[in-house]
């Protein structure tokens, strides 16, 4: 089954490597956004199986981010890309309603285990 | 690691990079100057995120030294930004020592081998010292001593040492959960610097490790192979019970909740805080917004990082070599669409009658229209706004004031204005170089300064605007400015100046570009070698640009320096000389004139003429650069008249070809640097022309008798 993801991180060089960690396993990436507010626009038109979400991005972090998209699609499932550091803020995501995590530097097997795991929760 | 990454990945990186090294240099400056001031969060914030971001990055390239240092730039910024501590000098040159850092790392990724070879570990260690300092600075010693209000297991009381007592109090002050794991992990390794397990990884990913009990004990950091770890450790956490067993694959019952800041036990209150008196390192009220926004260089340091992310959607990011690569074949796209234009015009005139010819025409002026369009767009996309080259100059002024023991600000306008990127990228060393000169020699010493009536701070200004197809480039110091009777002087002992002449002050200004001039008392480490300004004079030459300076004793200097926008395409005159096309740049063309061998005098030696009451020196361009014989039909001389306004040159051709756009091409490396060549291009039909390098040809004529011409003057 292909999964539909969309990618959200400020920094290109890690919205490439998880879009070609993806696509190498058959999954699409149907959209990327560079921060929170990009993200929250494009949810709506594209209606993702799951987001990938980074934390500290510019014009509106990744937090704030998962509570717009879940207010507005309760279903919605979002896996949070965390790095060292950033222990509350997942907490505070989660609260938030984020179904899961992955760690920074991504290892490839948790990486597409934690979106396998997202979509069954 | 199991991803592999490509040429292109570290390119993207590098690119990443440098961006928000930049975007830290320039936060730093703006922290250093306020540091007595509130914490302006937003600034704070901002370098938190790029010293993240190339954290991440690197850690997924596995340029480990890379990861260390922006780990603990981000732990050093992130403490800064909870308000635990506040800015101080000792601690901002530690950030700029370790950025200077992050800087070589990443110049040494771009080798070839994509190594890292800088020892990173003092680096670190000082940021961690620092880091430490500043956090222990409020902590009483008392507070470490008292009991904690719960029992741990005993593997793991026996690893709590004064430190992690410590911590653990902290925690209980700031409402944290506090959690006992106990570990049984097999096939745990090292993975930079930390024990990796998948268990300890989503463990660690939502509480902090205060403490870990462990037998066996962990091998040394870094051993190879992997190892167990059986145990517990003491961790905490702002996630409630629920939510750890939900993010954190351990058994309930091995995640034991020892301290609930909900319902602490009674007995053991925690400690009060400690009270402010005590803290060696204040920390400093937290500025909500940022409020120097206002200032020019915090509004330029915000922009980098913001602008290169924002707009995710709406651009992207393209190799320069695949820009010029497209200028390339647009450049001969322009040169087969003249020959076509030329052949059309052939047959038009050969069949006057046709209609198809006619229809042909049409369509090929059509589609030389677009051609226009297509060069248009194109060159617009090699446009760059010049900030890049001014956006390290805040930095450079500060080490050189600091250095020189000077007081200096820079003051810069009108950085988004665009200009090609090859001459913004050759912009960046004469502007350096006036810089240097500008703190240098320019402003005085603050105690001069002050007994001047001046501020003790001196003011160094940059600017950039368009003017036509030219970017005009202004330095302005309000410095000591320059001695005109001094500089004469001096360039009257050099040889330069002729001795009984006399000059306008502007005039003796320009001897500062002559070769081996310097005024400079004393040779300083940072100006002063008396090669500066020719250098300046002649890179911005090579760029078919003008420089000139204007200064008022005790007031200032300023440069003004005007470039054109490209340098891809200009237009041309062409003329033939001794079977050779040669092509002209039409901004160094004054006029042309027809002269009869009889009006070619000579004097001392040289041949000139008189046009309008001024001599005009002339050279003769076929004994230059002529191969075949001359192919003058008649006795009359064309000549065209090329220089500036002070400077001018006579160049004697064969015959006057007309007006063209061309693209200029290097010579290659078979040819290497011919002394009044520019250059190469490609005609409409195929032939190629040699552009003529005007400025040097003057200089060439007007060398042998140096000393009876007036003020040197950039063309």
């Amino acid at each position: 089954m292909s999964i539909r993801i969309l990618i959200v991180d400020d920094a290109p060089f890690m919205r490439r490597t998880l879009a070609k960690l993806f696509e190498e396993k058959g999954w699409e990436v149907v959209g990327e956004a560079g921060n929170g507010k990009e993200a929250v626009d494009q949810f709506g038109a594209l209606q993702p199986d799951i987001v990938t979400m980074d934390i500290t991005m510019p014009e509106m972090d990744g937090i704030t981010a998962v509570k717009e998209i879940v207010a507005a699609h309760p279903a919605a499932r979002i896996i949070m890309c965390s790095a060292v550091g950033q222990q509350d803020m997942i907490v505070d995501a989660v609260k938030a309603g984020a179904k899961d995590f992955i760690v920074k530097p991504f290892q490839k097997d948790r990486v597409l285990a934690a979106v396998e795991g997202a979509l069954k929760k | 690691m199991s991803l592999e990454f490509s040429d292109e990945d570290y390119k993207l990186f590098l690119e990443e990079g440098r961006s928000h090294l930049q975007t830290l240099e320039q936060s730093l400056l703006v922290l250093e100057d306020s540091v007595d001031q509130p914490l302006d969060l937003a600034l704070i914030n901002e370098m938190f995120r790029a010293a993240h971001s190339v954290k991440g990055a690197a850690g997924m390239l596995g340029l480990k030294t890379i990861q260390a240092v922006t780990h603990q730039l981000e732990n050093l910024l992130g403490r800064l930004r909870e308000g635990k501590f506040g800015a101080d000098l000792e601690l901002v040159e530690t950030l700029f020592e370790a950025v200077d850092v992050l800087g070589t790392l990443l110049v040494e990724v771009s080798g070839p081998d994509r190594q890292t070879r800088t020892d990173t570990s003092q680096t670190v260690a000082r940021l961690k010292d620092i880091l430490e300092a500043r956090e222990n600075a409020g902590i009483s010693t008392n507070d470490a001593q008292t009991l904690l209000p719960f029992t741990l297991n005993g593997a793991l009381e026996a690893a709590m040492d004064a430190k992690a007592t410590e911590v653990t109090r902290r925690a209980m002050r700031e409402k944290r959960y506090l959690y006992e794991a106990k570990l049984d992990l097999e096939n745990c390794r090292w993975v930079e610097g930390n024990p990796d397990h998948e268990v300890l990884e989503r463990l660690l990913a939502i509480t902090e490790l205060i403490a870990l009990g462990s037998d066996p004990a962990l091998p040394a950091p870094d051993s190879p192979g992997t190892f167990p770890i059986k145990g517990y450790a003491l961790v905490q956490s702002s996630a409630e019970p629920m939510i750890v067993q939900m993010l954190v694959p351990l058994p309930p019952d091995d995640m034991r909740l020892v301290y609930d800041p909900n319902s602490p036990p009674a007995e053991a209150a925690p400690a009060p805080a400690p009270v402010q008196a005590q803290v060696a390192v204040p920390a400093v009220p937290v500025a909500v917004q940022d409020e120097q926004a206002s200032k020019p260089v915090a509004k330029q340091a915000a922009k980098p990082a913001g602008g290169a992310s924002s707009h995710a959607g709406q651009s992207i990011r393209v190799d320069v070599e695949r820009l010029d690569d497209l200028m390339n074949v647009v450049g001969e796209i322009v040169i087969g669409n003249t020959r076509l234009a030329q052949l059309g015009n052939t047959l038009e005139n050969r069949y006057d009658r046709d209609n198809t010819v006619h229809q042909l025409n049409e369509a090929l002026g059509q589609l030389g229209r677009l051609v226009g369009d297509l060069q248009t767009t194109v060159l617009r996309t090699r446009m760059v706004p010049v900030e890049r080259v001014f956006t390290r100059f805040p930095r450079l002024i500060r080490d050189l004031a600091r250095t020189l023991g000077k007081e200096a600000r820079l003051e810069m306008s009108g950085q988004e204005t665009e200009i090609d990127k090859t001459v913004s990228e050759e912009l960046e060393d004469p502007l350096v170089h006036l810089m240097r000169n500008a703190i240098d020699h320019g402003v005085e010493r603050p105690e001069i300064r002050e007994a001047a009536g001046k501020p003790r701070m001196g003011t160094i200004k940059l600017s950039a605007h368009h003017e036509g197809n030219h970017i005009v480039i202004c330095l302005e110091d309000d410095g000591g400015g320059i001695d005109p009777q001094k500089l004469l002087k001096k360039a009257r002992d050099l040889g330069l100046a002729n001795p009984e002449a006399s000059y306008s002050d502007l005039e003796v200004l320009q001897f500062i570009f002559a070769p081996g001039f310097s005024t400079a008392e004393k040779v300083t480490d940072v100006s002063g070698r008396g090669v500066g300004m020719d250098v300046v004079n002649q890179n911005i030459r090579k760029l078919k640009g003008s420089i000139q300076v204007v200064s008022t004793k005790g007031e200032g200097t300023k440069f003004i320096i005007k470039l054109p926008l490209t340098l891809a395409i200009t237009k041309a005159l062409l003329v033939r000389s001794g079977g050779e096309t040669f092509a002209i740049p039409l901004e160094s063309v004054r006029e042309s004139i027809r002269l009869t061998p009889a009006d070619i005098k000579t004097i001392n030696g040289r041949p000139v003429t008189q046009v309008r009451d001024q001599v005009l020196p002339l050279f003769e361009l076929q004994a230059a650069f002529g191969w075949g014989d001359s192919e003058r039909e008649n006795r009359n001389l064309p000549v065209v008249v090329v220089g500036g306004e002070k400077k001018q040159l006579g160049l004697i051709v064969d015959r006057l070809e007309g007006e063209q756009d061309i693209v200029v091409k290097n010579m290659g490396n078979y040819l290497g640097e011919i002394s009044g060549v520019a250059g190469a291009t490609i005609l409409g039909d195929g032939r190629v022309a040699l552009i003529l390098d005007v400025a040097t040809l003057i200089d060439e004529s007007e060398g042998k008798n140096r000393h009876e011409s007036g003020a040197y003057h950039a063309v």
